[in-house]
């Protein structure tokens, strides 16, 4: 209660002149400028706004720089090359067939179709003649092959031209196949 | 003793002119026998289509003469192009080439003839991909004995 007293008799004071501010706060307020601010910061201000602006021209109206090519180490780039390593090659046998010998009117024929040991594949075959498929197999595994087929049809004494498909697979994924041209000659 | 005589010289000439018969006959007849041409040749299992360049080889190519074994890509397109694609269904187009450039279709990219073992090269690079991934596809190579002078033979 005696503190609050005493503040509000500073407060009358000072409305009534009987109490003067300090000189020195004054003073210093002068040096400050109107507003409290030093001149140096003023002049410091306009010196880094002259830079930003300076900088920010400098790099708008930038010359273009064109590279001197004499001087890049390296070569003009065209693209990628291909580049030789070594990779193992593994290889599937294709048996030639150019001939086969049928008997007019029948389904049964006798061939010598055959997945060769070597392989480490399996060949499932497709004989195509005209477009349609008259013989196809399953799975054929190496070292087995076919001495006998059954054709979906008998055929006409003539010489026909067909093709043998071989679609070769490893582990239910397809490798490059091979197909063969053939004479069919029924007799 | 006359007739005996004259019975032994006609029996001696119908064996002699038997045997003149017999060696006439011989001579007219030949001895045929036709071996077909028999040939193994021996196909990449996987391209890489990254330049790795391949060769094809025959470990049996014994050919009648005038035969030979041609072996073409069946499946390239008509910018010598090969269609892959990823198991999401990305996908890739690879280029063929051999020796003398990009591969057309029905071009030979090798011709075998009578005990040659190797022929050929290949190389594929990928043209365009759809990013980082594992891309498949299947080559189909034809394998064809060519009777050269007979045309070739036309796929029925």
């Amino acid at each position: 209660m005696t503190l609050i007293k005493r503040l509000s008799k500073e407060e009358a004071d000072f409305s009534t002149g009987k109490l003067k501010p300090n000189e020195e706060d004054y003073a210093s307020a002068e040096r400050k400028g109107a507003k409290g601010i030093k001149k140096s910061d003023i002049f410091f201000c306009i010196f880094f706004s002259c830079c930003v602006v300076a900088l920010a021209l400098a790099l708008i109206f930038k010359p273009p720089v064109s590279p001197k090519l004499d001087e890049s180490d390296g070569e003009k780039w065209q693209g990628k090359q291909a580049i030789e390593h070594q990779t193992e090659v593994k290889h599937i046998e294709i048996p030639g067939i150019d001939r086969m010998y049928f008997k007019a009117g029948e389904t049964t024929q006798k061939v010598n179709i055959y997945n060769p040991e070597s392989n480490d594949c399996t060949i499932s075959y497709k004989l195509i003649m005209k477009g349609k498929v008259i013989w196809k197999s399953e799975k054929c595994y190496p070292g087995y092959g076919f001495y006998e087929i059954k054709l979906t049809h008998g055929l006409e004494v003539g010489t026909y031209n067909a093709h043998l498909l071989h679609v070769c697979e490893r582990d239910g994924q397809q490798l490059n196949s091979a197909n063969m041209n053939v004479e069919i000659i029924v007799e | 003793m006359t007739k005996k005589r004259i019975m032994k010289k006609i029996m001696c000439a119908v064996i002699v002119a038997v045997m003149m018969i017999c060696s006439a006959v011989s001579a007219d007849t030949t001895v045929f026998y036709h071996e077909d041409s028999q040939y193994t040749v021996l196909i990449p299992e996987t391209i890489i289509a990254d330049g790795t360049q391949y060769t094809f080889t025959a470990p049996v190519m014994d050919l009648c003469d005038g035969d030979r074994v041609d072996v073409t890509i069946g499946n390239i397109d008509m910018a010598g192009s090969i269609h892959m694609s990823t198991s999401t269904n990305k996908d890739m187009i690879a280029e063929f080439f051999n020796e003398s450039g990009k591969l057309m279709p029905g071009q030979t990219v090798a011709t075998f003839r009578n005990g040659m073992t190797e022929a050929g090269m290949i190389y594929a690079t990928p043209f365009s991909t759809e990013g980082a991934g594992d891309y498949y596809g299947s080559v189909v190579f034809n394998i064809n004995l060519v009777h050269e002078g007979e045309g070739d033979v036309i796929i029925g």
